[in-house]
């Protein structure tokens, strides 16, 4: 829905301030999902919660889609099991960050095609998430994997870990896109010229 | 490159003035490759402004990249918002609306302006406008000079040529538009076939400064003909021509200067043909008596000159805005926000941004229509 994000989102920043009883007063910091993602969706959420952020003088917090997902796991199902968080970018490849049971960076957030990525990831038993999920599990018959039905992040994890960094003083991540690739952009021979 | 404009004259001393002046209107321009934000108050004082040009990021490419152009206004745009409202030395409590462009434009940009307007909105309990870009444009003859409904409109720019009577507020009728290219589009492309670089509008008239404009003969296209429509492609293609005719070897600067000056003489020749039908046709059917001509083309001195001797061959005053405002700017939409909610209007905050936005509707769909028959399909 990336279209819609532009429609629905502030109605529903409004409506859910409305529903928990508070005002703009009662809020101590915006946090936002900085993707990766679709790149329109990203922005449009970011852009808003900057906005939100100017007009009332407040601390922005950047979470990431992998954290946002990855927070959101069953922890008793997926204890002692590295995290892999695969996201669709419907481009034919993954979104994928890989995270050891012991907390340890096993993959860093990457774009990549699943055949590409699938050695690097932890041989110990994984927890799998995402919905490009379906997109890796063909390739790991030899790892114990767990896949848990989780598809994107949810706006309660990010609130969740941002008030839990805010806690402890942390800012998360720059409230920036992580787009995690380049824009496509020619640039023409000889800049369009006629003549070299 | 970055451009504030706090000394500036018409940044007038007014800010102490009392409240009476008027309501006061954030803009928000992100529909293409600036980043603006303007504060203006009801008694046209621009009171703060602000605005980043990402020429550099899309010169490269000869042309404004789309998916570069979000991501620099949602980087820069918070920052030229502050900017604007700490030159007004205002809070944001004090406004009495937010305004940004919603359409027509890059999607991706309108997008990142629209959200971070309404956010603002949200904020404080603010009412949000979603202003046309082309009616911020249409609009600022008045912010400017006061111009009073109704008048006839040349708006040229990079994506557009019309000619349109201006009745009032959200009300144009479409006179005439181009068939093929915009004019900011034909200046352009000749830029590049010339090697002048991007943007073309400015490059062209910088070398048509020292050129002959008799040298290279050009047509004309529409020119004597009935009606108010436009046609650049044979110009452009034209160009073209003179140029592959051209001796083996990069062109000389004599014969970049003298190109350019016969192209920018070419459109200054199409665009008054066309403003004398479109001015008969006005002051019968609406009897008002000014042309006001807007848009990043009309930056272009020597389009301005030809306009301006137009116009007083048919007993019209002209309106051009100053150079600055002609270009995309936020405080035409800050105006544009300003106009609306004077008449009690504004929008939603689910507003759907609009890639597409005609001023005239029903001029857009009496075109598809007959286009699509001389296509065979209706």
């Amino acid at each position: 829905m990336t279209r819609g994000h532009a429609e629905a989102l502030v109605p529903m920043v409004d409506e859910t301030l409305r529903e928990a009883g508070l005002g703009f007063p009662e809020i101590a910091a915006i946090a936002v999902t900085v993707g990766p993602g679709s790149f329109t969706g990203v922005r449009a959420g970011l852009a808003a919660a900057r906005g939100l952020a100017l007009a009332r003088d407040l601390p922005l917090i950047g979470i990431d889609s992998f954290a946002a997902i990855a927070h959101a796991l069953p922890a008793r199902e997926c204890a002692g099991r590295a995290t892999v968080v695969a996201i669709d970018t419907k481009r034919r490849d993954l979104y994928l960050s890989a995270v050891f049971a012991s907390g340890e960076t096993a993959v860093e957030p990457c774009v990549a095609r699943p055949e590409d990525v699938i050695g690097l990831l932890p041989a110990a038993p994984i927890a799998l998430a995402g919905d490009g999920r379906h997109m890796l599990r063909p390739l790991l018959q030899e790892v114990d994997v767990r896949e848990i039905a989780i598809d994107g992040p949810d706006a309660r994890d990010v609130a969740l870990i941002a008030s839990r960094l805010a806690a402890s003083r942390e800012t998360g991540r720059p409230a920036l896109p992580l787009y995690l690739r380049e824009p496509e952009a020619v640039v023409p021979k000889f800049g369009g010229r006629l003549r070299p | 490159m970055l451009a504030t404009v706090g000394d500036r004259g018409y940044l007038a001393d007014m800010r102490t003035q009392s409240a009476k002046s008027g309501m006061i209107v954030l803009g928000i321009e992100t529909s293409c490759d600036e980043t603006a934000a303007a504060v203006v108050r009801a008694d046209r004082a621009v009171l703060g402004e602000a605005l980043f040009s990402q020429l550099s990021e899309h010169r490269p490419y000869g042309g404004v990249v789309p998916e570069i152009a979000a991501r620099a206004h949602l980087v820069h745009l918070d920052d030229m918002i502050r900017r604007a409202m700490q030159q007004a030395g205002l809070g944001f409590a004090d406004l009495d609306g937010v305004a940004a462009t919603g359409g027509p434009g890059l999607i991706g940009g309108v997008i990142v302006g629209v959200m971070t307007a309404k956010a603002i909105a949200l904020a404080h309990d603010l009412p949000f406008l979603a202003v046309n870009h082309l009616e911020g444009h249409a609009l600022t003859a008045r912010l400017t000079d006061d111009a009073s409904f109704p008048y006839l409109l040349l708006l040229v720019s990079g994506g557009h040529c019309q000619l349109l009577a201006v009745e009032g507020i959200g009300r144009y009728r479409r006179l005439g538009t181009t068939i093929d290219d915009a004019v900011g589009e034909a200046f352009d492309k000749t830029a590049k076939m010339l090697g002048l670089g991007y943007p073309g509008g400015p490059a062209v008239e910088k070398a048509a400064d020292r050129g002959d404009p008799a040298r290279f003969p050009l047509p004309r296209p529409m020119v004597g003909r009935p009606g108010c429509d436009f046609s650049f492609s044979g110009l452009k293609t034209a160009v073209r021509r003179h140029i592959e005719r051209l001796p083996p070897g990069p062109i000389d600067d004599r014969t970049l200067a003298d190109m350019a000056a016969s192209f920018q003489v070419a459109v200054g020749d199409i665009l008054a043909d066309r403003c004398l039908n479109a001015m008969e046709r006005f002051r019968a059917g609406w009897g008002g008596a000014t042309l006001v001509v807007a848009g990043g083309v009309a930056a272009n001195r020597h389009l301005r000159q030809r306009l301006g001797e137009a116009a007083a061959s048919a007993g019209m005053e002209l309106i051009a805005p100053p150079l600055r405002l002609c270009t995309d700017n936020a405080a035409m939409v800050a105006w544009a926000g300003i106009e609306r909610l004077r008449l009690g209007l504004s929008d939603a905050l689910d507003f759907a941004p609009r890639p597409r936005w005609p001023l005239d509707p029903e001029a857009g769909a009496a075109r598809a229509q007959s286009l699509a028959m001389v296509d065979g399909v209706a």
